[in-house]
């Protein structure tokens, strides 16, 4: 009976570590690392840039060509990979595991996901820019997750870019800046995890973790920091007027209207919705409390504006809201109250939002 | 209490094997050859009795003309027979340890 028990004993021991064998089964190539840490990166860094004539003419081509945009690169991205990968475990005849098929189908569908959201749902809700943090997270998950199958370097690799990504997503500073230090991690972080690869020398390891850290560490100082990483913006002339002279001239060429402090601009506001009988109509006015310069082309705003003299700003990079409170009052004097409370900056220095 | 366990299964090669492909899903011929480390001869005839009791299936994939590249992989009847295997195992320490 005890040498029954013993081969029994034996087997199962040998079957448990042949199990742990094969979970442990994903060998992530090093050229997989380099195509979606660089795919990321360019969507991330460029994808703005790159719409933007198309939500110029419209909001809903700008959408479109965003879709497109992600869906082409992401592809691309997934073909070469496959191709890749196959090409190279053919090449050492070896397989490709069950689980790391579905780890990177998962993170396939992670990344299309979050690009979809960031397209539709992230303009008309809000909180734009705190989606580049959450594309660290991801990537941080996604390493992690392979680092759970695999070298486990890409495990504390994966928890790096989380903790970086958490932060990116606390750090209020300009949007370029965060949208940088995002596509910066991808790429570097890419390369820097090519390097734990497995088959890779240790001293290359170590020099890839090191590379990652180094990056982590430069992206977040940078962003802590608030260094602004915009180009130097300028408008297209130098010809500046008063918005009563504009009214005046013929409007099809570019000029700079200057509106001087305490100028009333009148904020048209309509608010309707399934509950309410009719839509509401009102108009707030808000005075400006510094003089601003904005560039005007064929009678519409380009976007470029500067304010108190300051550095020449483009609207969709400089302009941040914070809701600081929101709340409602049911048994107000006459009637239920709601309150909201917002304020709108220009001010690269955002922590100059105050409440 | 031996008899129970099924004679394909019961042997350190094959079970490692079995377990292998388990968690695995597939595996090529020369993966499986460097984890068990065993020879081409010893692995090839351990798959084949495995092949024939119907637990384990192969599949090749035409690399060039003249190179084909074979996948080892478990079957249903595969699986289950090793999920039995497995408990009969389980079964057998218990009934030492009282």
């Amino acid at each position: 009976m005890n040498t029954n028990k013993t081969t029994a004993s034996e087997q199962l021991l040998s079957i448990q570590s042949m199990l742990v064998s094969g979970h442990q089964s994903i060998n992530i190539e090093r050229h997989t690392l380099i195509i979606w840490g660089t795919a990321i990166a360019f969507l991330i860094g460029f994808n703005f840039d790159l719409a933007r004539p198309f939500y110029e003419s419209s909001y809903i081509a700008g959408r479109v060509f965003t879709l497109v945009l992600v869906t082409l690169v992401l592809l691309i991205a997934v073909v070469l990979d496959m191709k890749m990968t196959k090409s190279k475990r053919r090449s050492r005849d070896e397989s490709i595991s069950i689980v790391q098929r579905r780890v990177t189908y998962s993170i396939w569908m992670l990344f299309a996901f979050s690009f979809v959201l960031d397209a539709f749902a992230n303009s008309n809700l809000g909180g734009g820019i705190r989606m580049f943090g959450v594309y660290v997270v991801l990537g941080g998950i996604t390493v992690s997750l392979f680092g759970l199958h695999a070298e486990r370097w890409y495990k504390w690799c994966g928890v790096t870019m989380i903790v970086a990504g958490i932060s990116l997503m606390f750090l209020i500073t300009p949007s370029n800046t965060l949208r940088f230090a995002a596509a910066s991690l991808f790429f570097i972080g890419g390369l820097a995890c090519s390097m734990f690869a497995t088959r890779a020398k240790s001293h290359w390891q170590c020099f890839g973790f090191s590379l990652l850290w180094i990056t982590l560490s430069i992206a977040l100082t940078i962003t802590w920091l608030k260094i602004d990483y915009q180009l130097d913006i300028k408008p297209v002339t130098e010809n500046v007027m008063t918005l009563h002279e504009y009214k005046q001239q013929n409007q099809s060429s570019n000029v700079i209207v200057r509106l001087p402090e305490g100028t009333v601009i009148p904020v048209k506001i309509d608010i309707g919705g399934d509950v309410f009988s009719e839509d509401a109509k009102t108009t707030l006015e808000l005075k400006i409390a510094k003089p601003v310069d904005i560039e005007m082309d064929k009678g519409k705003p380009t976007g470029v504006f500067r304010i108190d003299n300051g550095k020449w700003l483009e609207r969709s990079d400089a302009m941040y809201t914070s809701l600081f409170e929101s709340s409602v009052d049911l048994i107000g004097e006459n009637s239920p109250i709601l309150y909201r409370k917002m304020r709108l900056g220009f001010d690269r220095e955002f922590g100059g939002l105050k409440n | 209490m031996m008899e129970q366990l099924d004679p394909i299964l019961h042997q350190p090669v094959r079970t490692r094997l079995m377990a292998f492909l388990t968690a695995r899903g597939e595996a090529t011929f020369k993966e499986l050859r460097d984890l068990l480390q065993v020879t081409d001869g010893n692995l090839d005839a351990h798959v084949r009795k495995l092949t024939a009791a119907g637990f384990v299936s192969s599949r090749k994939d035409k690399l060039s003309s003249k190179r084909v590249q074979t996948f080892y992989s478990l079957t249903v009847e595969g699986s289950k027979a090793f999920s039995s295997y497995v408990t009969a195992l389980q079964k057998l320490l218990n009934n030492g340890e009282r």
